[in-house]
């Protein structure tokens, strides 16, 4: 029953003209956004190149580095009174009430030994001595002599809890203030993570997962919501309701097929990079990984097309409008903007959306790999969830309930009056 | 208006409403105060414009009103103009709280700006919706255009560009226009509609 459904189900869908508006829009975001890359793909560093910015940048581990760079920042944002945060990829400019001001103040007391007055004195000296109209010399503040790492950290976690979400004080953010620019030891240690550690595929998948993502964060709603309506508008759902079939099998089957539907293209598609990077690195002795596409489509970028679809099938469902489709436009752009400062992969957290726009950092991806590991867990049961309560709700409809004027909130129908 | 467009004023007044808490609404200089501007108030074209042939999705219901005296096609344009204005007041307001907060912009060349954009962005959904008779793809299309543009940029919609406000105004013009053409081919497409 569930396979003759799940064919027919296919049918619908590849009949449909919003799925085909789908793996045009798929197939020209691909062309547009990665195209062809085998003209930026990386070769061996040589020694002595003119410069290595393409295998990435080095991050400071000096701890003194960090403490300056984020101390200058916090003794400028304390004298001009204006601290900014980018909460989701938009500028925020911070309003500190005077309690908080104080605290902020004796946070820069405490590790740079000078007070709010005294500040703004070495920062008018340090700009008088160095004309910023003639060239920029950026203001440094000095940590206070014996300053621990530990108690800095600790003491600019109070800072970013204060200014609030998207600060420039945590220390992932202060971190990546403090960035070098790659020297050959570096970016030979990233070619060789590319090839040896990611088949050299795998960098490459990485970046077709990181663009994809973008658009499969919105592109799946459209297709559920308007799969759910059709049968309202073409008033099939009494005729379904009617049939032998379970609801399980209806709505379970009806999701496999626009899944299965929906990520072929995305497969195809990411064969690309793949036969990019075979014509590319022939003759070489890299042993590819051919198979990285089927982990990086079905691990990556499956449980962001299943919770999008879940959600469509779920909120069309219950609301019988397109309502869904303005949720998800509201959520893909949340995600989007929270990803914004979080490009260089590694920081994958919570979104919907995990961002890593580049081949390379592997230690990046190493590193934030069990966070991206449960964040798309949670996806892939969140989408299971919300199908199963579709489920009940479809259920809920065939008996007679939830469908007065179709809007589930004017339902007054009792349970023993169906 | 109030049983066609009420929710829709609804859900964008509290799409502004919420803003303060994600983006900050003072001291912003030009450039950020067109981000704002474009790259989110801009939005509410989608959510108002969009769904103006909603009411009239039932072809039962359209042959009723087609037979009546008062062509469809008129009421059709008076709901977009009443979005349309209700878009304007609402982005009349947001701008207002950005002067009051000291946000920098020139205020004549930012609403008209940030209303081609509207009209761009609802027209386009509009003339996707009378021709595929599916406003699930009325939204879709501004949807893909604004990603298209988050993504891709200038370099592909080049005189397209949504957000082009400080970078090249002249992209206003041809929004306004496109806008306008697209919701004027998009009624009169839907007036004489018969599916």
């Amino acid at each position: 029953m569930f396979l003759e459904l799940w064919k027919k189900e296919c049918g619908q869908v590849a009949k449909s003209l919003i799925y085909w508006l789908y793996v045009i829009v798929l197939a020209v975001f691909f062309v547009s956004q990665l195209g062809s890359l085998k003209s930026h793909m990386l070769k061996e560093p040589k020694k002595g190149q003119d410069s290595y910015a393409e295998y990435g940048t080095m991050q400071s581990n000096d701890e003194r580095e960090i403490m300056r760079t984020a101390l200058s920042s916090l003794a400028q944002g304390i004298w001009y009174e204006d601290f900014t945060t980018y909460p989701v990829g938009f500028v925020k400019h911070i309003t500190l009430s005077e309690e908080e001001m104080d605290e902020i103040e004796g946070i820069l007391l405490e590790t740079t030994g000078m007070s709010r007055d005294a500040a703004g004195e070495d920062i008018a000296r340090h700009f008088q001595e160095n004309n910023p109209e003639n060239s920029y010399v950026p203001y440094v503040a000095e940590p206070k002599e014996g300053l621990a790492y530990e108690d800095f950290l600790r003491k600019m976690e109070r800072v970013s809890e204060i200014l609030g979400p998207g600060s420039d004080f945590t220390e992932e953010r202060m971190k990546a203030s403090a960035k070098l620019p790659m020297d050959y030891e570096g970016a030979m240690e990233a070619y060789r993570d590319l090839v040896e550690k990611d088949g050299y595929t795998g960098g490459y998948l990485r970046l077709f997962c990181d663009y994809m993502g973008i658009i499969l964060g919105i592109l799946p709603v459209f297709v559920a919501a308007t799969r759910i309506l059709r049968d309202k508008r073409a008033q099939m759902q009494d005729l379904i309701f009617a049939r032998k079939a379970s609801s399980f099998a209806i709505i379970t089957s009806r999701y496999a097929a626009m899944l299965c539907m929906m990520m072929a293209p995305v497969m195809v598609l990411s064969l690309a990079p793949v036969v990019e990077c075979v014509t590319f690195t022939k003759g070489s002795k890299i042993a590819l990984d051919y198979l990285a596409f089927l982990k990086y489509d079905l691990g990556w970028l499956l449980p962001t097309v299943m919770v999008v679809t879940a959600l469509g099938l779920f909120l069309t469902e219950i609301t019988e409008s397109a309502l869904a489709v303005l949720v998800q436009g509201i959520w893909w752009f949340a995600a989007i903007s929270l990803g914004v400062d979080k490009l260089h992969g590694g920081q994958y957290g919570w979104n919907l959306i995990p961002r890593h726009n580049t081949e390379i950092n592997y230690s990046g991806f190493a590193n934030g790999y069990t966070q991206l590991v449960y964040n798309r867990i949670f996806y892939v049961i969140l989408a299971i969830a919300l199908t199963a309560v579709t489920i009940l709700i479809y259920e809920k409809k065939r008996k007679g309930h939830l469908r007065r004027r179709g809007k589930i909130l004017r339902n007054y129908k009792r349970t023993d009056e169906a | 208006m109030k049983h066609n467009v009420l929710w829709q004023i609804l859900l964008s007044a509290v799409i502004l409403l919420l803003s303060p808490l994600i983006l900050g609404l003072r001291n912003l200089d030009a450039v950020q105060s067109a981000k704002v501007l474009e790259m989110y108030v801009a939005l509410i074209g989608i959510i108002l414009l969009v769904p103006v042939f909603q009411p009239e999705q039932n072809k039962d219901l359209r042959d009723l009103i087609q037979s009546k005296y008062t062509k469809i096609s008129v009421i059709y344009s008076v709901r977009v103009l009443a979005a349309i204005c209700i878009g304007g007041l609402m982005l009349l307001i947001y701008m207002w709280v950005m002067k009051q907060g000291n946000c920098e912009m020139e205020t004549g060349k930012y609403f008209f700006g940030v209303m081609a954009e509207i009209l761009a962005f609802g027209g386009l959904g509009i003339l996707a919706y009378s021709l595929s008779d599916n406003v699930v793809i009325g939204y879709m299309a501004p949807a893909v255009y604004y990603v298209a543009a988050y993504g891709g940029g200038a370099k592909y919609l080049k005189k397209f560009y949504p957000f082009g406000m400080v970078t090249d105004y002249d992209t206003k013009y041809v929004l306004f226009a496109a806008g306008l053409v697209c919701i004027l081919f998009g009624i009169i497409i839907r007036g004489k509609s018969r599916r």
